[in-house]
């Protein structure tokens, strides 16, 4: 697959505060990325260095083989919606979808209307009047109609409730596969979007901690579920992350790949395995990996 | 497309900015004046047009925090954005600059609107021929305009305290140079170098200043962050 994104050492400071720490990653043509980490963590920092709207105080980054900053080849291929997006006071709805169809080559404007009735927006609504779901809807349909070969969306989808992410993830999911490219999707809402997510990035304190496919990421822990002095006897000697108690019942999850030994024994003591939350590991890894770098450095 | 007339339609999209709203202020002012002038027996002046060139001041310092981090957000580079936004400058002060003159011509032809009132063809600012009218209007709505885009900029660029910077310098430089006019008695010879050149000559002195700031505003714009 072709590497269409490439950060080498990328650092952002201001002023006394260390947004981007040496920071290196590629994305490759074609998948789905997650960039999760806690707010603050300098995710939406990372993506504006990507698409040119801040400057890097050191590092190298390469969009399809070029640097970004103040390349109109580049960045007409680009889609970075993020969850601050202004627009001009006077514009209606319908002017932001009108504008974004101009500066995107790819836009799909049936596409783009049947998104607009979807989320029941007005067309004739100016834009300073949408609640902040119906804001983030703008977002969402310009990012997603605009099908731009690297397309970004930072916490795309504030105010909207949980029926209209459902909406997007959906509609993400479905125009990815009709309409493949590269997307990435910051968020912290781990659990809702992990079933759409195939790479992650974990980004914590401006560093990266977790650059891993989603899938070998998962296999790094399982989740054994079973009355409790069974789970306890097989769990002995293990790293448990996590205890779910429910009852009698017991979920414990456990860090480390799962072999057919263990497999056979628990299957002998009548235990399940359920499957592991990807946010609840990412949660235990980012502890202690940064723990681990709080004891490396003193 | 070409990306340069992309970022003019993106400002065409807003009719109010660019068009009503200053047809309207100089509508009502007109209208009012000329209500007023018909229970005038005495002939009436009024600068009213002046609205359109504080209003382009306006519309500079203003177009550039409501279509930058859009445009940008986009993925716009920075030099076309500043050329767009220019060129829509550029376009609306020739526009502004020819209507104002026909605006001139019908005055004059409906003998000051038939109640003497005198707003588009004023003595000293609409003298002269078609050309120099026209270029005089076109010179000092480029200046405005573009000494708004450079206040926006200034702001993009360095954040709010800039702004309170260059203010406190304007009124410091400007208090000592006014200072230095009254004790030296320059106020009469700025008076008269006024009276004595037509505006176009003193509309051409505003192009050199016109230039820096509008390439100072380029500047500013490419190293801006949305």
């Amino acid at each position: 697959m072709r590497t269409i994104v490439e950060v080498r050492e990328v650092s952002k400071r201001y002023k006394d505060n260390m947004a981007v720490d040496r920071v290196s990653f590629t994305l490759e043509e074609g998948k789905i990325y997650g960039m999760l980490g806690r707010n603050g963590a300098g995710k939406t920092t990372i993506m504006q260095l990507l698409t040119a709207q801040a400057i890097p105080s050191d590092g190298e980054i390469r969009l399809f083989g070029e640097a970004p900053y103040e390349n109109a080849r580049v960045l007409g291929q680009v889609c970075f919606i993020k969850e601050s997006q202004k627009y001009p006071d006077n514009f209606k709805v319908a002017d932001a979808l009108a504008v974004a169809a101009m500066f995107f080559p790819n836009w799909d404007a049936s596409y783009a209307e049947a998104l607009r009735q979807q989320y029941n927006l007005p067309e004739r609504r100016q834009i300073k009047k949408l609640s902040r779901g119906m804001l983030s809807a703008v977002g969402i349909i310009i990012g997603l109609a605009s099908r731009a070969p690297l397309t970004i969306f930072d916490e795309p989808y504030l105010g909207l409730d949980a029926v209209a992410r459902r909406m997007f993830y959906d509609q993400l999911m479905a125009d990815y596969i009709e309409h493949p490219r590269t997307v990435v999707l910051s968020t912290h809402l781990i659990d809702e979007v992990s079933r759409l997510l195939e790479h992650v990035l974990v980004i914590d304190r401006g560093r990266i901690l977790i650059n891993e496919e989603a899938e070998s990421l998962r296999q790094q822990a399982f989740a054994v579920a079973g009355p409790m002095n069974k789970v306890e006897t097989f769990a002995q000697g293990m790293k448990v992350i996590q205890r779910d108690p429910l009852g009698a019942l017991l979920t414990a999850t456990v860090l480390g790949s799962l072999g057919p030994e263990q497999r056979h024994r628990a299957e002998e003591l009548g235990l399940e395995f359920a499957p592991v939350s990807l946010q609840e590991l990412i949660v235990q890894l980012t502890k202690n990996q940064s723990e681990g770098k709080a004891a490396e450095r003193v | 497309m070409n990306r340069t007339t992309r970022i003019m339609q993106m400002h065409l999209r807003d009719k109010w900015s660019w068009f009503l709203i200053p047809s309207m202020i100089v509508g009502i002012s007109f209208s009012i004046n000329l209500l007023i002038s018909l229970f005038m027996t005495e002939p009436l002046y009024t600068g009213g047009i002046a609205s359109v060139f504080v209003y382009i001041f306006v519309i500079g310092i203003l177009v550039v925090p409501q279509t930058f981090p859009l445009a940008i957000g986009l993925g716009t580079t920075r030099g076309d954005y500043y050329r767009g936004t220019a060129l829509t400058g550029l376009a609306f002060g020739a526009m502004t600059a020819i209507v104002l003159l026909a605006l001139g011509w019908l005055e004059r032809l409906t003998d000051a609107w038939g109640t003497d009132f005198h707003f588009f063809a004023l003595p000293y600012v609409a003298e002269g021929n078609a050309l120099a009218v026209v270029a005089q209007y076109f010179l000092i709505y480029m200046f405005l305009f573009f000494w708004g885009m450079f206040i926006a900029s200034t702001f993009r660029r360095f954040g709010v305290k800039s702004l309170l910077y260059s203010l406190l310098i304007a009124i410091v430089v400007g208090t000592v140079a006014g200072f230095l006019a009254l004790r030296f008695a320059w106020w009469e010879a700025i008076f008269e170098w006024f009276a004595t050149h037509s505006l176009l000559v003193v509309s051409l002195w505003t192009l050199p200043l016109t230039l820096v700031l509008a390439i100072a505003a380029y500047g500013m714009l490419r190293k801006s962050v949305v």
